[in-house]
């Protein structure tokens, strides 16, 4: 006697068009995305989107980028590339505000260990091994000095212009005294010494203070056009970011 | 040719008219179904194997016919975007979840916190003092004065409407200039232990409720004094508001 072939009814749910699942999916897809843009805090990816949120938040309507720097990073947490630091120094106005944005896969967000700092009229600021001064006087100047007081001696920085009103200061010359190593040993504070299984980690804290620099912009022939008595901490001279 | 060898040929035939590749496997799952389910149907009513796999075949049609029918509803465009739909729905809804559970800025409760705050805010009283910007709207409103050993502690009611849900509120609390009937108050802070600063002048803000696009603040001022009214500006970024906030004399 032939079996007889009966083939089981399984419900699998209404069967949809592809095209009706093609939609169903991009729908799908819109929401995730918009609950992934909104828990990122809504990151911006572009210059002109980090610069008009900040613009937002701080109330600057007229909030232009006068200087960018993109800086590609790797933290050894990182499993890809593609992390990059975006510094911007932005003005509104005779105000500047600088930040800088942390951007990695799908995440774009606010460096946490340098907050925005709005200056009025000239900013100053390190990062990195750069000391970075902005000013709209410096649009005249043909070169500019920059001179750093710390505790025991005065630095005397050469700038290099970046942008129209931006100049830089490179401050580590990777051998010999410089200013960034005449700070880590002015301003050290307590030693410590941090035992963890596995290992001892040993170092030390600093005084955070705000050094004076004075900027001064020349001419073509060096005559003096305008000095800018502005400061810079020490936290940042020593700092990595 | 055996009928197994005809099958596999009408398939094969079928399937070389559907331009787009990926979905073959699955035409021929079908068609082999119903190959199947017509030959042992035929099987069952009697007819011999190989006239019933015979019968069965030739029901199929023509595979060129087939083949150019399955192929105009396998458009190719069609089936690549399906396929990249799906990759897209399945590797967003992933990184989604993973981002939520693990390093989110905002949390699932946060985002439903601040959703409901959206919708439970209390509007500004229409006495509030009124400042249009070009972001949004802020508010000041008097709020309540206590005073304990000589020492008044002054709540200022802000209020900010922001037309973009990304923005915020302003984060422009460090840069505000508040000034009340004897002068500016500078921005100080209380000592680890809460303990007044020696000019008993400081000021700090709470959040009383923080949506997407509205957001409800207080700010107070510690002073030595109890003030008569006290005034908030931003002076960045050409923004000339003054905020006023005005209390009635004491009796």
């Amino acid at each position: 006697m032939k079996k007889l072939h009966i083939r089981r009814p399984v419900w699998r749910g209404p069967r949809l068009s592809r095209k009706t699942r093609i939609v169903r999916n991009l729908t799908l897809s819109a929401l995730a995305a918009a609950v992934l843009y909104a828990a990122l805090g809504f990151p911006p990816y572009t210059v002109n989107g980090m610069v008009d949120r900040m613009a937002r938040r701080y109330l600057l309507p007229d909030l232009e980028p006068v200087y960018v720097l993109k800086d590609p990073r790797h933290y050894n947490s990182d499993i890809l590339p593609g992390r990059r630091f975006t510094y911007i120094i932005a003005r509104s106005g005779e105000d500047y505000l600088a930040f800088q944005y942390n951007t990695y896969l799908w995440s774009s967000e606010l460096f946490f260990s340098r907050d925005p700092v709005l200056a009025e009229g000239a900013y100053c600021a390190a990062r990195a091994g750069t000391l970075y001064a902005a000013s709209p006087a410096m649009a005249s100047a043909a070169s500019v000095t920059a001179a750093v007081e710390t505790k025991y001696e005065t630095f005397t920085l050469e700038g290099e212009r970046l942008s129209e009103e931006v100049f830089g200061f490179p401050y580590r010359n990777g051998s010999g005294p410089d200013l960034y190593t005449a700070v880590d040993f002015a301003y050290r504070k307590d030693s410590y010494v941090h035992t963890y299984e596995g290992g001892t980690v040993t170092g030390y804290t600093r005084v955070d203070a705000d050094l004076p620099v004075t900027v001064t912009l020349y001419d073509e022939v060096g005559k003096a056009l305008d000095t800018l008595r502005l400061t810079v901490s020490t936290s940042e001279i020593t700092g990595w970011y | 040719m055996s009928e197994q060898r005809s099958w596999a040929f009408w398939c094969a035939r079928v399937l070389g008219h559907v331009r787009f590749k990926p979905d073959r496997k699955a035409i021929e799952r079908e068609l082999t179904a119903h190959y199947e389910d017509h030959r042992l149907d035929l099987e069952r009513v009697g007819y011999e194997p190989d006239l019933a796999a015979e019968r069965a075949l030739r029901a199929m049609g023509d595979a060129d016919e087939v083949g150019r029918a399955l192929d105009r509803a396998h458009k190719p465009w069609l089936g690549w975007l399906w396929e990249v739909s799906r990759v897209l729905a399945v590797g967003l809804l992933v990184v989604t979840a993973a981002t939520l559970l693990e390093n989110s800025l905002f949390t699932i409760r946060e985002m439903l916190g601040r959703t409901e705050d959206q919708f439970t805010w209390e509007a500004p009283p229409s006495t509030a003092s009124c400042a249009v910007t070009a972001y949004g709207t802020l508010y000041l409103s008097p709020g309540d004065i206590t005073e304990e050993d000589g020492r008044y502690e002054v709540a200022l009611d802000l209020w900010g409407k922001t037309a973009d849900p990304r923005t915020d509120f302003p984060w422009i609390m460090p840069y505000l200039n508040i000034v009340d009937d004897r002068g500016p108050i500078p921005l100080g802070q209380a000592d680890e232990d809460g303990v007044w600063l020696d000019n008993y002048m400081s000021r700090g803000w709470s959040s009383v409720c923080w949506g997407w696009t509205r957001h409800q603040m207080v700010l107070s001022l510690r002073l030595d004094h109890r003030p008569q009214w006290v005034e908030v500006s931003y002076p960045y970024g050409g923004n000339d508001w003054v905020l006023r906030a005005e209390w009635e004399a004491e009796p």
